[in-house]
């Protein structure tokens, strides 16, 4: 029973991760391959507030998701002139400055070691009661995400998405509307962030790199680019198919190794075959 | 005098790994408009087969041989498995980067299942005495790394000025649909490109193994070096590798005496978000 609760918070929070991925990447047309690393910003801004200033759990998490904004939308600085792969590029090397700056300023982050005994939130320190919490925030994430993308403000990032020149010929302001959406997303990691800093109640640099970017970009590729359902079913999926390999006759040291490949493998099984995924209603490949 | 000498040197043989891996993935980019960020899986996985057949015995060349024709089976696989299918499908530069990236940790982890995460020690072939010039100080293998990497930008260089797979390749990398319209098999001129470029990455896989050692995650790094000398010169140009990759050597170098040694890193990916802010378009901007 422990370990499907433990399952479900981190589906929860994959599903967090992956439909604010979705708002930049499917919704706005951007690849952020920094996206896991604003949520390791934000998992720093709490986990540091709450072990060393103590503050309440909500004000954590507040300020994580005001750093989430604030780092999404200065990635977003850059938008101006540059698209497509470059902008994948540039968000995979900032992702990569926060892995060296999160591993080399010590007596912030703690480094190599980490953050130990990040704290859960009074109200909800036994897991049943945590995974209500993650529940919570992430069908409030997606109620809200989906008001977004019916506004016009989504409309208009659909629009860039589809034909960012178009967009502008009809007067939308196009660079102001992708740092939004780039600080919207942003801000949504950086919770998703924190709340798995405060679920494992450690954090390390490497959570938020490549692996875990790589498992979210297949979630989201496959569960289709541009449906916020469909991140969710791309998360339960690939949660399945990760939590099914844990009965099959494979070492358990090589478990996580496996679950990457198996992630990678879907991510180029889906760009082969269906590049729309199982929902998509966009081909951004 | 004999701080900036040391630094020049080091400056030299960083540099020298950097374009080494930079040349490789800009000999796929040119004629395929992959970024093929698995190029650094290839590079370690020679390292890796290389200590694994000579953990207990000599240092052979057949080893080395073996080894190399790993690296290149892995990067002819991407090719033909992946690449070549979804460009046949239009796929788009960013599917194709994904892919790569799947295909890098896909080689990263099926490393990490055999050989486990612990860091491994090849055995060198090379003296550890360093060689001292003039109050620096160059180990044996590290001339022989920067050497390598002389001959084999001669030699690539004369490939593609000289040969007819040279021709065909810069004719494919200039304008892929002309080419096959003159008659170039296109195709078989992409896959030799790769197969050429990963031969090269395993070779450099092996002596870097000896310079570096061996964990799973440097794949990873490999890539991100390769990538980065590739960016700041240019991607479709094996010179802008070469002069990529002394470019991001001597940032770090400074970077690393003037800041201290965790920092390099840092700034030097942060030169590269800079980069791709500032002259991305002179870059990417080769596209048939």
């Amino acid at each position: 029973m422990e370990y499907i609760t433990h399952v479900l918070i981190a589906m929860a929070i994959s599903g967090i991760l992956v439909v604010s991925l979705n708002l930049a990447v499917g919704i706005t047309g951007l690849v952020h391959l920094g996206h896991l690393a604003v949520a390791g910003v934000g998992a720093y801004t709490s986990a540091l507030l709450l072990t060393t200033l103590h503050i309440p759990f909500p004000l954590a998490l507040l300020s994580a998701a005001m750093a989430g904004a604030f780092v999404g939308w200065c990635i977003g600085l850059p938008t101006r002139d540059i698209h497509g792969e470059a902008f994948a590029l540039a968000t995979f090397s900032a992702a990569w400055v926060y892995l060296v700056a999160a591993l080399s300023w010590g007596s912030l982050t703690g480094g190599p070691l980490g953050v130990v005994g990040v704290p859960r939130p009074a109200i909800a320190t036994k897991d049943p009661e945590f995974f209500l919490l993650t529940a919570v925030v992430l069908i409030v994430t997606y109620a809200a995400l989906t008001r977004v993308v019916a506004s016009p403000f989504g409309r208009v990032l659909a629009a860039i998405r589809d034909d960012e020149l178009a967009a502008r010929v009809f007067g939308k302001r196009t660079i102001a509307a992708k740092r939004a959406a780039l600080a919207v997303s942003g801000s949504i990691a950086a919770v998703g962030g924190a709340l798995t800093a405060s679920f494992i109640q450690f954090l390390h640099p490497t959570m938020f790199w490549l692996p875990a970017l790589l498992t979210a970009v297949s979630a989201l590729i496959l569960g289709g680019v541009g449906n916020l359902a469909g991140s969710l079913a791309g998360v339960v999926v690939l949660s399945v198919i990760n939590e099914a390999v844990r009965f099959t006759p494979i070492a358990p040291e090589h478990l996580g190794a496996i679950r990457l490949i198996i992630a990678a493998s879907v991510l180029l099984l889906i760009l082969l075959v269906r590049p729309r995924g199982l929902f998509g209603k966009v081909d951004v490949t | 005098m004999d701080v900036a000498l040391q630094l020049i040197i080091n400056t030299l043989i960083a540099g020298a790994v950097n374009a080494l891996l930079g040349a490789g993935l800009a000999l796929v980019y040119a004629p395929t408009r992959v970024l093929h960020l698995a190029h650094g899986a290839a590079v370690l996985a020679a390292g890796y087969v290389m200590f694994e057949l000579t953990v207990r015995g000599p240092t052979t060349w057949v080893a080395a041989l073996i080894a190399t024709t790993v690296a290149l089976a892995f990067g002819l696989v991407c090719e033909v498995v992946v690449y070549r299918p979804m460009r046949q499908r239009g796929a788009t530069g960013l599917a194709l980067l994904l892919a790569s990236i799947a295909l890098l940790t896909i080689g990263t982890n099926a490393i990490l299942i055999r050989y486990s995460a612990l860091t491994l020690r090849p055995h060198t072939p090379f003296t550890n005495a360093p060689i001292i010039i003039g109050g620096a100080a160059i180990t044996p293998l590290q001339l022989g790394i920067l050497l390598l990497a002389i001959i084999l930008f001669f030699g690539l260089g004369a490939l593609l000025a000289w040969t007819r797979i040279g021709v065909a390749i810069r004719a494919v990398s200039d304008h892929s649909t002309v080419s096959r319209i003159v008659g170039i098999p296109v195709e078989h001129t992409q896959r030799t490109a790769v197969a050429l470029a990963s031969f090269i990455g395993g070779i450099s896989g092996i002596l870097l193994s000896y310079e570096y050692n061996l964990t799973p995650e440097l794949a990873t790094l490999y890539a991100v070096k390769a990538f980065t000398a590739t960016i700041i010169g240019g991607a479709g140009s094996i010179v802008g590798a070469i002069v990529g990759g002394l470019a991001l050597s001597a940032v770090q170098q400074l970077g690393a005496y003037v800041v201290g040694n965790g920092w390099q890193d840092a700034i030097a990916y942060g030169l590269v978000f800079v980069f791709l802010v500032v002259r991305p378009q002179g870059i990417f901007g080769r596209r048939s």
